[in-house]
């Protein structure tokens, strides 16, 4: 089976910034791929070279197998793209709105209504189909935008950030309907700075940082990437920066992090070295206040890899 | 060209769907033109101050002067009564008899209609001095003769003869014709250039960059907006012409010609919204800006001052504008009856306006537009 995404050694500068730097991973049919990264990380840039929006400074992309670039029309057919910011045109109802994109994409005539509708169903606003869309509250305009993506039946949907923004209760339909999507053979590029996100819907993830992608996999197999490494939460008051510092010369500590209210710290044997940890803490006259052991997630691989927190 | 077209039908629908352009569009003109035509109409209606002095041959021409088809005479007793009204604008026109010094003064302002009258008057004054003469010839009872005689003689009309916009041509035409004229491409232009708001709110909502990312080129894109710009100004002339035909009875001359110079008008138009809708950021700052710049430029161009009324030097000045050479076309057609045949120049350099102006609206949409997209 042919990859439905496919690209390699994309780079993109805006002046003075490497917005992208060497990015490269291929989609199968079906799959969901997670790009997590903070704000300003290049996800945006990426996708926008992978929708045929933005000529890449280098590197290719192919989609269903043909060549992407701004004028691929070709390679663009088969791409639903659902941009971060709201693209709806706010004078029209939400069937206008759709029926204009669908027109757009070339959905023929007498397909034209059967595929509006059965998005509107999809995306839960067939009651106010007819309103203009000002008048919608905030998730509403959120699922007219995702569903103007899907009207030609796209074979990658691309879905830079839908959820931002976004109500509990809306958020988790949206996650449905991709997933939904996803189980009928679409394949999903997902951009998001929320881990949980990621987690719970992406069959893997690539981790971007810097125009980067610095580690790439199923989830599994990226908290695998830390070893054994669990993850100590010590929420925590006075000189917090020495505390780390102490902690990041003892060789069973491999990474720690700085914020407000306490640090992180990314170890093997979390159980085993807590004393040890405690004390180390205790001599820089830090106050601890509460202490708990987590699990290794993707937030954890994220400070292993950078040394930052996905929402600095 | 399925999606130009889909492009192109969207933005009509919006301008249609919009309420205040409702009114500013369907509502807003008619009634411009009917209330101007209803101020300034004064082709039909003409008032003639006169004072008599009080004498029996003043007497004669003042009631010579009713008999006139179309004036309405306004008698008052002194000289400064009549160049009093004259001057306010009450009073087309006014005039003044002196029978002692002999003399019938005849008052008007510039700028009016009032010389068209002046023939009317020479008229009168001409028919009843010569009765007057004969009168003195054939002696007192016997005025029988002298009417009968009088009237045996074919009366002399002097018809005007007019060259180019000469404003005695005005008693020609409905009260309405020419200022539909000059409203038809004010609006056609200010409609259009509000409607470059519409084209910066679509790059601001990334909503040109979603239609890029649709399997359409960039041509395409640009090419169904320029489409929908020319869409909107034709419907806004063409509902303002069968409009006005309709309601007021306003005459548009020769189709073809009114017909050329409305689709030509709505290219320039369309060049001058999409020049405004990339030039500028933001929508407000450019519904502002061109709503104000097409009044300007309307004005400049003898759509709010018709080009009759303005000096040699004030017309040379008004052509560099489109508005002025679409009026002179139509004014060709509608008062002279000119054909197709006779307004080539003018076609041909509102062709010249379009090209220059869409050729530079293509090239600075299409910057904008490539912008938008990253
Ligand atoms: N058109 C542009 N011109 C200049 N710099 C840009 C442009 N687009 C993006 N950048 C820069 O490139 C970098 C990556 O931006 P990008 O929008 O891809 O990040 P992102 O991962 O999508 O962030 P976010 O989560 O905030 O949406 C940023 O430093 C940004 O300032
Ligand atoms: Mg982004």
């Amino acid at each position: 089976m042919t990859d439905v995404l496919r690209c390699a050694g994309l780079r993109k500068r805006f002046g003075d910034v490497q917005a992208v730097d060497d990015v490269g991973f291929t989609i199968a049919a079906g799959e969901t791929y997670g790009l997590l990264g903070p704000n300003g990380a290049g996800k945006t840039t990426t996708i926008s070279m992978v929708c045929g929006l933005l000529e890449p400074d280098a590197g290719d992309i192919a989609v269903a197998g043909q060549p992407m670039s701004p004028r691929a029309r070709a390679a663009k057919a088969h791409v639903g793209y659902v941009p971060q910011d709201l693209a709806i045109y706010p004078d029209l109802s939400a069937r206008e709105n759709l029926t204009f994109f669908a027109r757009l994409h070339g959905v023929p005539g007498r397909e034209l209504s059967r595929r509006v509708d059965a998005v509107l169903e999809l995306i839960g606003l067939e009651q106010r189909a007819r309103d203009r869309t000002s008048d919608y509250s905030g998730g509403m305009k959120r699922r007219l935008n995702i569903g103007i993506g899907l009207l030609h039946e796209p074979t990658l949907l691309v879905l830079d950030e839908p959820t931002v923004g976004v109500d509990p209760q809306s958020r988790n339909a949206i996650l449905e309907s991709v997933a939904t999507l996803r189980d009928e053979g679409m394949g999903v590029l997902y951009t998001t700075h929320y881990m949980e996100e990621a987690e719970r819907l992406c069959d893997r993830i690539g981790i971007i940082d810097a125009g980067r992608l610095q580690a790439e996999g199923t989830r599994r197999e990226l908290v695998g990437m830390i070893g054994e490494a669990d993850r100590l939460r010590l929420v925590a008051s006075g000189d917090l920066v020495a505390a780390a510092a102490v902690l990041d010369r003892s060789s069973y500590v491999s990474s720690t992090h700085v914020d407000d209210d306490g640090l992180d710290v990314v170890l093997a044997g979390a159980g085993q070295h807590l004393p040890a940890v405690l004390a180390e803490v205790a001599t820089t006259g830090v106050s601890v206040t509460a202490v708990s052991v987590i699990e290794p997630d993707l937030e954890s691989v994220f400070l292993h890899l950078t040394g930052r927190g996905l929402r600095d | 060209m399925r999606a130009v077209l889909a492009i192109a039908t969207m933005n009509l629908r919006r301008l249609l769907r919009e309420r205040s352009s409702l009114f500013f569009v369907f509502i807003f003109p008619l009634a411009l033109i009917l209330l101007i035509g209803a101020t300034f109409g004064g082709g039909v209606e003409r008032s003639l101050t006169v004072a008599s002095g009080g004498t029996a041959l003043g007497e004669e021409l003042t009631a010579a002067l009713a008999d006139v088809e179309g004036v309405e005479v306004e008698r008052v007793d002194t000289a400064g009564e009549v160049a009093d009204a004259v001057a306010l604008g009450r009073a087309t026109a006014g005039v003044v008899v002196d029978a002692e010094a002999g003399q019938v003064r005849f008052l008007t302002r510039p700028s009016s209609t009032g010389p068209a009258l002046r023939s009317a008057v020479d008229a009168a004054v001409a028919r009843v001095s010569t009765r007057a003469a004969a009168m003195s010839l054939v002696g007192p009872g016997r005025t029988g003769l002298v009417d009968d005689v009088l009237a045996a003689v074919p009366a002399v009309a002097v018809t005007d003869a007019r060259i180019g916009g000469d404003p005695s041509g005005l008693d020609d035409l409905g009260r309405f014709d020419l200022g539909a004229a000059q409203q038809l491409f004010l609006f056609v232009f200010v409609t259009s250039l509000s409607g470059s708001a519409a084209l910066i709110l679509s790059r601001q909502l990334g909503l040109t960059r979603r239609m890029l990312a649709a399997p359409v080129t960039t041509a395409q894109v640009l090419a169904g907006e320029a489409l929908g710009r020319f869409a909107i100004a034709l419907v806004q002339g063409l509902y303002i012409i069968v409009g006005t035909a309709l309601l007021f009875d306003v005459a548009w001359g020769d189709p073809l010609v009114i017909g050329v110079v409305l689709i030509v008008f709505c290219a320039i138009s369309a060049g001058a919204a999409m020049l405004v809708g990339a030039s500028l950021r933001n929508d407000q700052q450019a519904s502002g800006i061109g709503v104000m710049a097409g009044l300007g430029i309307a004005a400049l161009g003898g759509s709010m001052i018709s080009l009759d009324f303005m000096t040699i030097g004030m017309r040379r000045v008004a052509h560099v504008t489109p508005h002025a050479w679409a009026l002179d076309a139509v004014a060709e057609s509608v008062r002279f009856g000119g054909g197709l045949g006779d307004v080539v120049v003018e076609i041909a350099v509102l062709l010249a306006f379009a090209v220059v102006l869409l050729t530079a609206a293509t090239w600075a949409l299409h910057r904008a537009t490539v912008r938008t997209a990253s």
